[in-house]
């Protein structure tokens, strides 16, 4: 009996080890790249946080006198995102609202598939769209000589990131139980106080989650606001005109890395910018995975 | 007290006025977007635009050969990430035991997830055009491609493999069967779909990308078809960037518009795919 | 103390005079009542008056339409996709679309219970208030009205405590009567029940059954049931529907014991209908 099982076994356990090693070599990777990726940021940014009188946290950049101030650029990046923001979180979330709380489920399916495509439509073609349109519809209507302004970028990132925090409010809205609302309702409640007091607080941690993930989204997003933000790596005057050109860490990346020479403070510079960039939107996203986690546990 | 009721109706009627007056806004951005690239974009197309390569750097001529490196670049970045999302999602479903380590597992391909896609052009600068000296080349950038959409396959195909119900896992058990039967017979075949998914979504995803591949894989005239691993090649984004840059010239427009539409078809083939892939699947395992 | 909902002549009522006064207006009336989801007609045909108040049971087999009736009353199936209607059907003297400004307004003084107890997830109090909140009663006013419903409700000795504890942690036949109690703080007219005590144990049942013949000496309940022992201890009146149908309707003793129509017979005797 024995002799029967043994050799069979031994085979097994070899095709059984040699699938486990694959497996655990595959998950190693994986967290390795994260690693790599984290670390060659930092050493790559260590030259200018070691090197002297480079006004690091200045608002002044100018590579040719080695002074590279990152204050407009971070300063930039959140004043984009704040208009993008102010844009996209109030109609994304009434157009959710809407949608959750109509009656046709044909109308929602519509919806969510056409969001899709837009969700997947390149960055670059909302940039060209950018060029080509908004640009030159700011530039008519505030009689700007160029369209190139920290506005338009604002404006075509609100609409790319609409898709995405749209979704996701959505899907937390609507994942709300039917009873809530139509006991709500029977108790009189006109449609805002529906959601008010018995949607909203119960989709809460997903309609935050998803506005945490389109912020995320909103900060490293590059071509579209590289084409149409004018770089100009100064602080707007007065500081929040949104009629002057600006700069974000992207676009300065998009820009820049392109033409400073490997090795130099310079390229550590920007390096160094985006690893502030990349912090940030992991911390975000991190977040966002928690609260959008949360929702499930409540649910 | 009436007019607390009369304040309530009124609120009621803003609420419901901004909300179908958002609808209209995204039903109209929605449009015009649509609407623009594809009215814009059909005037450009046409098969000799498909099938000539660019002249006077974009400007006349067509797209072929851009429309080769990005197929190229994408199809290798899918061959180059298939072994390693699926080897992570098993991991993660069959031998990690561990909470802790999935929880790192899981924040790690969030993290990669939420890695700007200019950044990722900047590592690859980096690390291997300047620490591996690879120079420009289109396979670096398959590399980057293939790391950037690695959590969008692993999250798809560990979801399909977590949908596998346990008691299927529980009678192969008891037959008998090892863990790596278990995973051929069982486990492989029942998620098979959300690999595929995954890997389609994540292609429609890269073929898009500029930022990751602009430094480090792409160089803008004067490229055809490369002969080595360490070539650079041109592709539809990095086409469209540049043309975009000239966006003054109606001509160098009209080609982005063009290049733009075949861009989105091209994404919008994959994710279209996608879409069927996961109604099939779905309708079939109804039966 | 009156509500801000109360339509005008239909009051709560306190004193005897103005109980006869309210008495003319019949509390549901309906003609020619037809109901659909997309195609498939639900029911059909139905006509009844309600002009008392007291306990009506809507007595049925499951898909006769019972829900679909009573879930019509406070207009909450126009939330349900490919719900329709047609017929005329008047509430409290007044027709169900043109009567009611807005819906609210029926809801208000049409309260609701459904089959699953549903407690929203915050405190007692702030279940009991979630009704109240937007009708600019002062603090005391408000206090005064949570009791007085955990009251009538018989939940008030259990909860008068914790009222600040959540609403979660109750028993299912507890989150039931806060159910109830919550739909009683708008003083309704008329109280709509969904099957209130089907998914809940027999004990809590029992406590529900008596707080609903209670609460019917007041006000108008309609209730929806397939349970006949439930609908023989506590209905005045009967209604039964089979199919889309109303077979039947009478007072509790004529359609236990002198029922004219043989399937309303088997149905009680033997729980079984044909049609």
């Amino acid at each position: 009996m024995s002799a029967l099982v043994s050799p069979r076994s031994r085979q097994e356990l070899r095709a059984r080890d040699g699938v486990k090693i694959y497996c655990q070599l595959s998950a190693i990777l994986s967290i390795l790249i994260v690693g790599v990726i984290l670390l060659t940021l930092v050493f790559q940014s260590g030259p200018v946080m070691f090197a002297e009188n480079t006004g690091l946290f200045g608002t002044r950049w100018n590579p040719n006198e080695g002074v590279y101030g990152v204050i407009p650029m971070v300063f930039g990046s959140i004043f984009v995102m704040l208009i993008a923001t102010l844009i996209a979180f109030p109609t994304g979330l009434m157009t959710a609202i809407y949608i959750s709380e109509t009656r046709s489920s044909k109308l929602r399916r519509l919806f969510k598939s056409t969001l899709e495509v837009l969700a997947g439509i390149p960055s670059i073609v909302y940039g060209l769209i950018g060029v080509a349109y908004l640009n030159r519809w700011v530039a008519n209507i505030f009689d700007l000589q160029s369209g190139r302004v920290i506005l338009t970028a604002g404006i075509l990132l609100g609409i790319m990131i609409l898709p995405t925090f749209l979704t996701l409010a959505e899907d937390a809205i609507s994942a709300v139980p039917m009873r809530f609302r139509e006991n709500a309702k029977s108790l009189g409640l006109y449609r805002h106080e529906v959601f008010g007091s018995a949607i909203f607080p119960q989709a809460r941690n997903g309609i935050a989650g998803a506005g945490l993930l389109a912020l995320g989204r909103a900060l490293g997003e590059t071509m579209a606001v590289m084409l149409v933000i004018g770089s100009l790596d100064r602080l707007p005057s007065p500081l929040f005109n949104p009629l002057s050109s600006g700069q974000t860490i992207t676009s300065k990346l998009g820009r820049e890395v392109g033409e400073s020479a490997f090795g130099s403070i310079h390229f550590s510079a920007l390096v160094f910018m985006s690893l502030i960039l990349v912090v940030i939107t992991i911390t975000l996203t991190i977040l966002s995975h928690y609260f959008l986690n949360r929702k499930h546990a409540h649910v | 007290m009436f007019k607390g009721m009369n304040q309530r109706l009124l609120t009621e009627k803003i609420f419901a006025l901004m909300a179908r007056a958002s609808l209209c806004v995204c039903v109209s951005v929605l449009l015009f977007l649509l609407g623009s690239i594809f009215a814009r974009g059909i005037e450009a197309i046409s098969l000799e635009f498909l099938f000539t390569p660019a002249k006077e750097f974009g400007k006349s001529g067509g797209i072929f050969y851009q429309l080769l490196g990005s197929l190229l670049i994408v199809l290798v970045a899918a061959i180059l990430v298939s072994p390693i999302a699926l080897g992570t999602a098993l991991f993660r479903n069959a031998y990690c035991s561990n909470a802790k380590l999935t929880h790192v597992l899981d924040q790690c391909l969030y993290a990669l997830n939420a890695i700007p896609s200019v950044t990722y052009g900047i590592f690859g600068l980096i690390f291997f055009v300047n620490l591996f000296n690879t120079g420009i080349s289109w396979f670096v950038g398959s590399i980057i491609l293939s790391i950037m959409i690695l959590p969008t396959v692993t999250l798809s195909t560990y979801q399909a493999m977590a949908c596998v119900p346990k008691i299927y896992h529980e009678n192969a058990a008891a037959l008998g069967l090892t863990q790596a039967q278990i995973i051929r017979r069982i486990t492989l075949p029942q998620s098979f779909h959300g690999f595929v998914t995954g890997l389609l979504i994540g292609l429609s995803r890269a073929i898009g990308e500029t930022a990751p591949i602009m430094f480090i894989a792409t160089a803008f005239s004067g490229v055809q078809v490369p002969r080595s691993l360490v070539e650079p090649v041109s592709t539809l984004p990095t086409h469209i960037l540049e043309l975009a840059q000239q966006a003054s010239d109606p001509q160098a427009l009209r080609n982005a518009w063009g290049a733009s539409l075949t861009l989105i078809l091209l994404a919008g083939l994959f994710s279209g795919l996608a879409l069927l892939m996961r109604s099939r699947l779905k309708s079939e395992g109804h039966r | 103390m009156t509500l801000p909902n109360a339509i005008p002549n239909l009051t709560i009522v306190h004193s005897a005079s103005e109980a006869d006064q309210t008495q003319r207006v019949q509390a549901v009336q309906i003609d020619g009542f037809s109901a659909y989801y997309g195609k498939n007609c639900i029911l059909s045909d139905v006509n009844m008056n309600l002009s008392d108040k007291g306990v009506t049971c809507l007595l049925g087999p499951s898909g006769a339409g019972k829900s679909t009736l009573l879930r019509w009353l406070n207009r909450i199936n126009e939330e349900t996709e490919q719900a329709s209607c047609s017929g005329t059907v008047k509430v409290l003297g007044r027709d169900l679309w043109q009567g009611y400004s807005d819906v609210t307004q029926l809801r208000r003084s049409v309260g609701m219970v459904f089959q699953q107890p549903c407690v929203f997830p915050c405190s007692i109090y702030d279940n009991m208030l979630m009704g109240l909140r937007n009708l600019k009663f002062s603090k005391s006013e408000t206090k005064q009205l949570i009791e007085e419903s955990l009251k009538q409700a018989a939940l008030w000795d259990e909860v008068s405590h914790r009222l600040e504890s959540p609403a979660t942690s109750l028993s299912l036949g507890q989150q039931q009567r806060l159910c109830i109690a919550r739909a009683l703080t708008l003083k309704p007219n008329i109280l709509l029940l969904d099957e209130p005590t089907a998914s809940i144990d027999p004990v809590s049942s029992r406590a529900i059954e008596s707080l609903v013949v209670a609460l019917g000496k007041d006000i108008t309940i309609i209730m929806v049931t397939h349970n006949i022992a439930q609908t023989k201890r506590i209905a005045d009146h009967v209604v039964f529907l089979c199919d889309g149908k109303i077979v039947e309707q009478g007072s509790r003793s004529h359609m236990f014991s002198r029922q004219s129509s043989e399937k309303t017979r088997t149905y009680i005797t033997e729980e079984f209908c044909d049609c």
